[in-house]
């Protein structure tokens, strides 16, 4: 727990989340599948900025009469059944899968390590406290009952679809995974003894918890945004490939694929084929990426 | 009897389980922002057919009393209508459950069946080509979407090489279904001796399965070899070489150790399988409880998806009780 | 009369991070047929390691890097491990410091004594359990017919420990290793396993190396005592002789404390400094020793007989013998 909270430590300090970043990516060249993970995670990152703007064609204008048409030298992945160039949906689809991503997690991250903390901390005081903290856990675990993609599904379905839904529903999924990361980490710290040290300076026990504990106990929860966020990406084009995710003209890896599902199965292979390889890659990155960190906080920079 | 006080004990505890479970689903309906009764009614309904859905689902009424009106209709059998089928809820699930049944249990049979095995003997035999053919395998399937890898399966072994049928379903449309016994069509066509439809339906079985296996597998290989790698590395293995155990032995110790992780994820497989069914049944048309929940959360088919959510939970809860009976009567250090 | 057991320049190294580092360093220590023998040391000094070297346990990325051991005259560093497995348990037996985690805790030991008996001798499985639990009576298990039926978690450390020590005198071995047989006991249960121990060994004849930190236990149970640190041995002699004339300033001092224990008065302050890896060109002591000087720092000293049966490894030894030196 200590590496977790010099890595916070230092992230505090300007100029060292810099520092922070350029260690990360030196260690990344030791480890090639970390590289890998990175430089995915790059590539996407600019496709969400910059990908609509360098594609050839507008990812949303169907071009009428060009429906289709297998890989060529104009149309690089070929054009799907509405005339769609594929080549320009497919680069422009991280921009809607990330921010959904991002956003989702930040959301399922800030409130999965609140009440992680909380849950923790409070998890073996007498009277209200505990029984909020027990309450907690077990929502978690209720919430556990339902396999992840039917449960997004359904909030969907009971809110209806669109973006904001699809966001609502897959920070709302991650929080009991991030949650009870976070709370095991609080059983570990809230030991320590500069606790005790905060608690006989007289800071009242909420202060002690979100002041204290919470950045030390949020390491864990850190090293698992990323793979967390390939996660998210898998899910919403799960979602938006049945049709209860993203609004079908954005494009969207996951609706590109049932948009050109009917026509993959009577032989137009280029359909669906790139946007899934895309998909597979982004998630494959992310996770790697994933891994890498959490081999890069704990223990530090082993071997 | 320690098993069956221990079953006894956590049978009851389903039961405040699946109290929560229905509360949430409940709630999830109606505490959520956003009317049903519009999304319902559809975009274009007029003032009085909303009023008129709200009426219906009884949403006018305070919540403690739609709660228990709710519960009583479950408890009686009564899960609703679906406004786009036309019949009981009861009625379509029931007509639907085997296909999905089949579906989950021949993938989960075989990637235990297979991913066990794999995942021992790479723990043995360390270090072979195998690891490293293993360790792009489990990689790739972790990231892989089953949707796309099944449509993949579909052109590869059906539009392109003609070995295997297409996605229409779970039998030829020339085929006989056979008489309903379980209402999986393989077990059915053993059972009623038709052989055609056996065939038929078999092949038609091999797309789906093989895409949620090959997706799925890869967990409980991985699971499988690191437990029992770190179960031959453990103390009492160790002694036991110590002590002169035959090499046979020592695997002996390493394995039973390595049970109840392992039952442990093979629940977390079949749980897993659930969600991937869903996908894969779209892809492949294949007629199951998860392509109805899918149609209803499109359709805004308000009962049966909330049937749908109940009965994913139940499955959840059931496959997570009989995981825990497993290592109960594994492990002797679980108290009753 | 030849060893029944002869350690002879054992070395074993140990490697990270890319680099080799010497655990054990020339250690050559024999045992009689029939005697005690006691290897004591702190932790890290390189006793467990060598236990384990003995069996042929060792994995990378530890290695053996040279030396034999040769069990009546057979040396076990050559044996395959098929070979090895006829004589674990068999000719040579061990204990273990931590029983409780040695035992596989999903089978009954009655069923886990049974394996160590059918290990090495075909019988019919009942007759295999009659004598488990003739084992089990022998190290003084009460009701052993019942806990026979017990798992490890439901029985408490001592017993593991009678039930490991069963399981290493189910053949009756010619040589036991007795890796730190009392850690983790309490002082009443230690005494009751080590006496059984003994009057066992007394009665089979077998011999015992007991793996101590305790001075004591070895002072009480063992016939020949060998002092280890830092991977060498430094000092070999009888208990007896030991206990009034040690040489070595290291084993002075495990002696002193060890009294200021029994008297229950405060030993010395322990020196600091650190406790390293032995290097070729250093005794492994020097930065402890209050008696080091220059030369300890740079050669190696040789372990050389000073009496019969007494052998050091200092530099001093003399000027320590002569009590010219107070070490």
């Amino acid at each position: 727990m200590s590496s977790s909270s010099e890595i916070l430590g230092m992230a505090s300090r300007r100029g060292s989340i810099k520092r922070g970043l350029r260690d990360f990516v030196l260690f990344a060249r030791r480890r090639p599948s970390v590289m890998f993970g990175l430089v995915i995670v790059g590539v996407t990152l600019f496709l969400a900025l910059f990908g609509p703007a360098v594609a050839p064609f507008d990812p949303e204008h169907a071009l009428p009469g060009a429906g289709l048409q297998p890989p060529s030298f104009q149309h690089w992945m070929g054009t799907d059944v509405s005339g769609m160039d594929i080549f320009s949906r497919t680069i422009s689809a991280p921009r809607i899968d990330l921010v959904i991503a991002l956003v989702s997690s930040l959301i399922a991250f800030a409130v999965g390590v609140a009440l992680g903390v909380i849950s923790g901390y409070f998890a073996s005081n007498r009277g209200v406290a505990r029984f909020i903290s027990e309450g907690i856990m077990r929502c978690a675990d209720i919430l556990q009952a339902f396999p992840v993609f039917i449960f997004a599904l359904a909030l969907v379905g009971f809110r209806g679809p669109g973006t904001g839904n699809v966001i609502a529903a897959l920070a709302f999924l991650n929080i009991p995974y991030f949650l009870r990361v976070t709370r095991g980490a609080v059983f570990q710290v809230r030991e320590q003894p500069f606790i005790e040290a905060a608690r006989c300076a007289g800071n009242s026990e909420l202060r002690i918890a979100f002041v204290h504990v919470m950045p030390n106990s949020a390491g864990p929860a850190l090293a698992n945004i990323s793979p967390g966020i390939g996660f998210a990406i898998l899910l919403t084009s799960a979602l938006s490939f049945v049709g209860a995710g993203v609004p079908k003209p954005t494009p969207e890896w996951g609706s590109m694929i049932s948009i050109g599902a009917p026509n993959m199965i009577t032989g137009q292979w280029w359909t669906a084929l790139f946007p899934g390889i895309f998909l597979g890659l982004t998630v494959l990155g992310y996770a790697l990426c994933g891994d890498g960190l959490r081999d890069y906080i704990d223990p530090m920079n082993r071997r | 009897m320690r098993f069956l006080r221990y079953s006894l004990r956590r049978l009851v505890f389903l039961v405040p389980q699946l109290v929560a479970v229905s509360l949430i689903v409940f709630f999830l309906v109606r505490l959520l922002p956003g009317d049903p009764a519009y999304l319902i009614a559809g975009q274009f309904a007029t003032k009085e057919r909303v009023e008129e859905v709200r009426r219906d689902l009884g949403l006018d009424q305070p919540l403690p009393v739609q709660y228990v009106t709710y519960v009583g209709r479950v408890l009686r059998g009564d899960l609703g209508r679906s406004w786009r089928t036309s019949q009981s809820v009861v009625e379509d699930i029931r007509s639907r459950l085997p296909a999905t049944l089949e579906l989950i249990l021949s993938a989960g049979l075989i990637s235990v069946l297979l991913g066990i095995p794999i995942g021992v003997y790479t723990a043995v035999k360390r270090r072979g080509v195998g690891d490293k053919v293993l360790f792009v395998y489990g990689m790739l399937s972790g990231s892989i979407p089953d949707f796309w890898l099944g449509l993949i399966l579909i052109f590869v072994f059906f539009s392109l090489l003609g070995w295997l049928p297409g996605p229409i379903g779970r039998l030829d449309p020339i085929a006989e279904t056979p008489a309903t016994v379980t209402g999986m069509y393989t077990i059915d066509a053993l059972i009623d001796g038709n052989w055609d439809s056996f065939v038929s339906a078999l092949q038609h079985l091999v797309l789906p399965v093989a895409t949620l296996v090959l997706v799925y597998m890869t967990l409980i290989i991985k699971n499988t070899r690191s437990t029992v790698e770190e179960m031959l590395r453990s103390d009492f293995v160790e002694h036991a070489r110590a002590l002169g155990l035959p090499r046979s032995k020592q695997l002996r110790y390493a394995l039973h150790n390595a049970l109840p992780p392992v039952v442990t994820v093979i629940g977390i497989v079949f749980w897993f399988l659930l969600g991937g069914a869903v996908l894969v049944e779209t892809v492949f048309a294949w007629g199951g409880l998860g392509q109805y929940g899918v149609e209803a959360v499109i359709y805004s088919d308000y009962a049966p998806l909330q049937a749908f959510v109940l009965l994913a939970a139940l499955f959840t809860l059931v496959v997570f009780l009989l995981v825990d009976l497993a290592y109960f009567t594994i492990d002797p250090r679980i108290k009753t | 009369m030849a060893s029944l057991l002869d350690i002879d320049a054992v070395s074993v190294s140990y490697e990270r991070d890319g680099k080799w580092v010497r655990v054990l360093d020339e250690v050559a220590l024999t045992v009689e047929p029939g005697e005690s023998l006691g290897i004591v040391g702190e932790s890290g000094s390189g006793k467990t390691v060598l236990i384990r070297a003995v069996l042929g346990l060792l994995h990378p990325p530890w290695r053996i890097d040279s030396g034999s051991v040769l069990l009546d005259g057979d040396d076990l560093l050559k044996k395959s491990e098929e070979a090895l497995l006829r004589l674990r348990g068999k000719a040579i037996a061990i204990t273990s410091p931590e029983p409780r985690k040695h035992l596989n805790p999903l089978l009954r030991i009655g069923e886990q004594i049974v394996n160590v008996i059918a290990a090495h001798a075909k019988m019919p499985r009942s007759v295999a359990m009659e004598q488990a639990v003739e084992l089990l009576t022998r190290v003084g298990i009460p009701d052993p017919r019942r806990r026979a039926f017990a798992y490890p978690h439901e029985l408490s450390g001592g017993m593991c420990q009678r039930i490991v020590i069963a399981m290493a005198l189910a053949h009756s071995p010619k040589v036991i290793l007795a890796d730190e047989p009392t850690a983790g006991l309490d002082v009443t249960i230690s005494r009751q396993i080590l006496d059984l121990m003994h009057d066992l060994v007394q009665r089979t004849g077998s011999s015992l190396v007991v793996v101590s930190r305790d001075l004591g236990v070895i002072a009480h149970y063992c016939r020949r005592v060998a002092v280890m640190h830092s991977g060498r041995v430094v000092e070999i002699d009888d208990v007896e002789h030991f206990f009034e004339h040690a040489v070595h300033p290291y084993s002075r001092n495990l002696l002193r404390a060890a009294r200021a224990a029994r008297d229950h008065t405060r030993p010395a302050a322990p020196n600091p400094g650190t406790r390293g890896a032995p290097s070729d060109a250093a005794c492994g002591y020097a930065s402890r020793c209050v008696l080091s000087e220059p030369r300890c720092r740079e050669t190696r000293p040789s372990l050389d007989t000073l009496s019969l049966g007494h052998l050091v490894r200092c530099h001093r030894r003399t000027e320590i013998v002569s009590a010219e030196v107070e070490a």
